[in-house]
C-alpha cells in the first residue's frame, strides 16, 4: 500500500483529504506543521507528501527546502497545495525536482486521479520511496 | 555789451562836447563883450589911428589871443569901415547898426561872407566929443574851430577806462554768464526730456528772461518731483505688495510637503524649498544658483534635470521615479512642470520640479498587491475545505452519519470564516470611503468584554493558550458602537491568541484611569514586534515580513481596522512589545461622552 503524508495545519482539511485517500486505498499519514512532516519523513519516506504553504512552525516552502538538503536523491514526489498563483511566490520551487502544484481549491477527486496515474507510470519510484 | 558800452562812451562823449561848446561860447562872450566895451571907453584917435600901425582894437584883439577871434572893425553912423584888423582868411559882413541909445551895447549872429561860418557879433558904440561916431564890431566865429587836442587826449583818458572797465566788466559777466547760459542749456535739455518747452527759446538771453525760465524750470522740476514722489509712493507700495505677495508664494511653496525645485532655463536652479533637503540629501544652499552637476548624485535624475536644458522643446511635463542610492525602500517620484509667463504663453521661465517621497504610497501599492494575494488566500482557504467536503458529500452516499455531521459541519463554519472575512473587507471599504456610521448604544462594559472573552476561549484552548481576564468592578457602562467596539476586540483578542506560542498567556484588563479615561490591555508573551515593526503595524495591509508571521494565517487589516474603529470613538490605539517577549495593545478612550449624553437624554 502507497503510503501518503499530508502536512497540513487545518484539521478538518486533513481529516477531508484521508478520509478519501483511505477509501482510494492508500496509507494515509498527517502532520499539522512543517517541522512534524520532517520528522516523519526522517522516520519514514512516504510515496507522495501533499503539502500546504502556510504552516506554523515549518512552512511548506521551508519544508521542501530543508528536504532539497537533507535528501538530495529524493525520488518521491511533492504535491503542493496552494492559493497562490502568482509567479513570485513559484520562484523557489525551480529549485526543487519533482514538485508539482494543486491550485485551491483543490479537488479530491483530480487529487486521486493525478495519483493512481502517477503509480501506474512510476512503480518503482514509489517501491524505492521505502527504503 | 558792446553796444551798451559804445553808448556810454558817446554819451560821455556827447557830454563833454556840449559842454566844450557851452565853455567856448561863454569865453566868446566874456572876450567880445570885455573887447567891446574897453574899446568903447577908448579915446576915437586910438580907435582909429590916422597911420596903420596898429591901434588898440588890433593890440587888445592880440592880448585875448582867442583862436575864434574873426575880425574887429570901427564904422562909422553909416556902417562905412574907418578901421578893421581881422583873423585870417576872414572878411567882416555889412550890418545895419542900431540907431537908437539903448540898443547901442549888444549882439548878434552874422554869417561870415568868406567861409560861411556862423559868427557870433559884439558891438558897442564910438563915441567923438560926446556924440556918436559910431560903432566897434568885434566878431567871433561861434563853433570853435575844433576840440583841441589836448581835450581830446583829456576825453580819451576818460574814455579809455571806461572803455577798458566795460569790455572788462563784459568779459567779466561773460565769464560768469557762461556757467549760466550753460544751466539755461542745461535746463532747456532737461525741460525737453521732460516732454515740455520753456517758454523762451535760448537766443534772447538776458538776465530777467534767464530768471523766469528758472522759475518755470523751477516749477517744472517741483512737479515732476511730486510726481516722482507720488510714484516711488505708490511704487513702494506696489513693492510691498509683490514682496507680500512673494512672500506668500514662498510661504506657500515652503510649506508644500514636497520637495519644490525652480529651474532656470539654463537648467540652474533659482528656488528651493526646504524639503529638498531631506528628499536630495544636500543643503539648500548649495542647489540654489548651482548647477545641477555639482550636487546632483543620482545620474537618472542628473540626466532628467539636464534635458530640460537642451532645448525649448524639451521643456514640456515630464515625470520619473527612481529609488535614493541610500534608502533601498525609499521612492521618490520626481514630477517637472514648464512656468509660462502668465502673459505670453510662447515665453518660458523655466520648469518647477516637484520631488515627492512617494515611499509610502509605493509601499502601499506593494502592500495592497499583497493584500489581494492575502485575501485570496485567505478566500481560497474555507473555499479549499468547503471544495472537499462537499465534493465527499457528492462522492460518497454511503458516508456514516458522524462523518456526514461533521462534513455539514465544517462546511457551515466554513461558510461563516468566508461571511466574516468579506464583512471585514466590507467594513474597511465602508471605512476607507467614510460611510460607516457610528451607532452608539449603552454598553455594560463588563458584559460586553466578558462575551467577546468567552467566544475566543475555545480557539484559545485549541491553540493551547490560557486566558485571563480582570475587569476592575467599578467600571460602568458606555456608550459605544457595540458591533464595531466588538470587531476591535476581537481583532486585537485574535490576534493574541494567534502570536502567542502554545502554553503562551493572554491578559486582558480593564479599568478606569483619570477619572474620565477607560484602558483596556490585551497582553500576550508571543513573540513580541520589533521596534520598526510597532510603526508599521497599523497601516493597512501591513504584516510583518518574518518566519513567525509567514506562519500565521493573516490579511493584515486587523489591527488596521481596529485603530479605525477606536479612533472613530475618538479613543487611541497604542502598542508596546519586544521582540521575542511579547506585546501589549492598549485601548484607551472617554467614558465621558457616554455619560454627558445619558444626561442629556435624561
Amino acid at each position: 500500500m502507497k503510503k501518503i503524508l499530508i502536512a497540513d495545519d487545518e484539521p478538518q482539511m486533513t481529516r477531508v483529504l484521508k478520509l478519501y485517500l483511505e477509501r482510494a486505498g492508500y496509507q494515509v499519514e498527517s502532520a499539522p506543521n512543517g517541522a512534524i512532516a520532517l520528522a516523519c519523513i526522517q522516520a519514514s519516506a512516504p510515496d507522495v507528501l501533499v503539502t500546504d504553504i502556510q504552516m506554523p512552525l515549518m512552512t511548506g516552502k521551508q519544508l521542501c527546502l530543508a528536504l532539497e538538503e537533507e535528501f538530495p536523491h529524493r525520488t518521491f514526489p511533492i504535491f503542493v497545495m496552494t492559493s497562490m498563483t502568482d509567479r513570485d511566490h513559484r520562484e523557489w520551487t525551480q529549485k526543487i525536482q519533482n514538485l508539482e502544484f494543486l491550485e485551491k481549491p483543490v479537488s479530491m477527486r483530480a487529487l486521486i486521479v493525478k495519483l493512481d496515474r502517477h503509480f501506474a507510470q512510476a512503480p518503482a519510484a514509489g517501491g524505492d520511496g521505502h527504503a | 555789451m558792446i553796444a551798451a558800452s559804445l553808448v556810454a562812451i558817446a554819451i560821455v562823449s556827447a557830454l563833454l562836447y556840449t559842454h566844450q561848446v557851452r565853455l567856448h561860447s561863454e569865453t566868446t562872450r566874456i572876450h567880445g563883450v570885455a573887447l567891446t566895451r574897453a574899446l568903447s571907453g577908448a579915446e576915437y584917435s586910438q580907435l582909429v589911428p590916422d597911420n596903420d600901425k596898429g591901434g588898440l582894437m588890433r593890440t587888445l584883439a592880440n592880448v585875448q589871443a582867442d583862436a575864434d577871434f574873426a575880425y574887429g572893425i570901427v564904422v562909422n553912423v553909416a556902417g562905412s569901415k574907418l578901421y578893421e584888423t581881422t583873423s585870417a582868411g576872414s572878411i567882416a559882413p555889412a550890418a545895419t547898426m542900431p540907431s537908437e541909445p539903448f540898443a547901442w551895447f549888444g549882439e548878434h549872429r552874422v554869417t561870415s561872407p568868406g567861409d560861411g561860418r556862423p559868427v557870433r557879433e559884439f558891438f558897442a558904440p564910438v563915441l567923438k566929443d560926446g556924440q556918436l561916431a559910431g560903432f566897434i564890431r568885434a566878431g567871433y566865429y561861434d563853433q570853435p574851430s575844433g576840440i583841441p587836442l589836448d581835450q581830446i587826449s583829456g576825453f580819451g583818458l576818460m574814455a579809455l577806462p571806461i572803455f577798458l572797465l566795460t569790455a572788462l566788466s563784459y568779459f567779466l559777466i561773460r565769464r560768469e554768464i557762461r556757467p549760466l547760459g550753460q544751466l539755461s542749456e542745461k535746463m532747456e535739455q532737461a525741460s525737453r526730456a521732460y516732454g515740455t518747452q520753456l517758454s523762451h527759446p535760448a537766443e534772447n538771453q538776458n538776465m530777467g528772461d534767464f530768471i523766469h525760465r528758472f522759475d518755470q524750470f523751477i516749477s517744472l522740476v517741483q512737479s515732476r518731483v511730486r510726481q516722482m514722489d507720488s510714484q516711488a509712493d505708490s511704487a513702494q507700495a506696489a513693492t510691498h505688495l509683490l514682496n507680500y505677495k512673494q512672500g506668500k508664494a514662498e510661504s506657500a511653496l515652503n510649506s508644500i510637503p514636497d520637495a519644490v525645485l525652480v529651474i532656470d532655463d539654463a537648467c540652474i536652479p533659482t528656488f528651493a524649498n526646504p524639503k529638498i533637503e531631506p528628499v536630495l540629501g544636500v543643503n539648500r544652499d548649495a542647489i540654489i544658483g548651482h548647477a545641477p552637476q555639482e550636487w546632483c548624485e543620482n545620474k537618472e535624475v542628473l540626466a532628467f534635470l539636464l534635458r530640460f536644458k537642451s532645448s525649448p522643446s524639451a521643456m514640456r511635463p515630464a515625470s520619473m521615479e527612481y529609488m535614493p542610492a541610500d534608502h533601498s525602500d525609499r521612492r521618490v517620484s520626481v514630477s517637472a512642470f514648464p512656468l509660462f509667463s502668465p502673459r505670453d504663453q510662447n515665453i518660458l521661465f523655466g520648469m518647477l520640479i516637484v520631488f515627492r517621497d512617494i515611499s509610502k504610497e509605493h509601499q502601499n501599492k506593494q502592500a495592497g498587491a499583497e493584500f489581494v494575494a492575502h485575501v485570496a488566500h485567505e478566500l481560497k482557504t474555507p473555499l479549499n475545505t468547503l471544495s472537499a467536503y462537499s465534493e465527499l458529500l457528492l462522492d460518497y452516499a454511503s458516508l456514516a452519519e458522524t462523518e456526514r455531521v461533521d462534513a455539514v459541519n465544517v462546511i457551515s463554519g466554513e461558510v461563516e470564516r468566508m461571511a466574516g472575512l468579506i464583512n471585514n473587507l466590507l467594513n474597511i471599504s465602508k471605512m476607507d470611503t467614510g460611510t460607516l456610521p457610528l451607532v452608539r448604544t449603552r454598553v455594560k462594559l463588563q458584559g460586553f468584554l466578558q462575551d467577546a472573552f468567552d467566544s475566543m476561549t475555545h480557539n484559545a484552548i485549541g491553540k493551547g493558550v490560557e486566558l485571563d481576564l480582570q475587569i476592575s468592578p467599578e467600571i460602568g457602562s458606555v456608550r459605544l458602537d457595540k458591533d464595531l467596539f466588538r470587531i476591535a476586540i476581537d481583532n486585537l483578542l485574535s490576534n493574541a491568541i494567534k502570536y502567542s506560542n502554545r502554553g503562551g498567556h493572554v491578559t486582558v484588563t480593564a479599568q478606569n484611569v483619570d477619572d474620565d479615561q477607560i484602558r483596556i490591555s490585551v497582553r500576550d508573551r508571543g513573540i513580541g514586534i520589533s521596534p520598526e515593526d510597532c510603526d508599521r503595524i497599523f497601516l493597512k495591509y501591513y504584516r510583518a515580513n518574518n518566519s513567525e508571521t509567514a506562519a500565521r494565517s493573516g490579511h493584515g487589516l486587523g489591527l488596521y481596522l481596529a485603530k479605525q474603529i477606536i479612533e472613530m470613538h475618538h479613543g487611541s490605539l497604542t502598542v508596546q512589545s519586544e521582540a521575542g517577549k511579547g506585546s501589549e495593545f492598549i485601548i484607551t478612550f472617554k467614558a465621558q461622552p457616554a455619560q454627558l449624553e445619558e444626561s442629556q437624554a435624561l
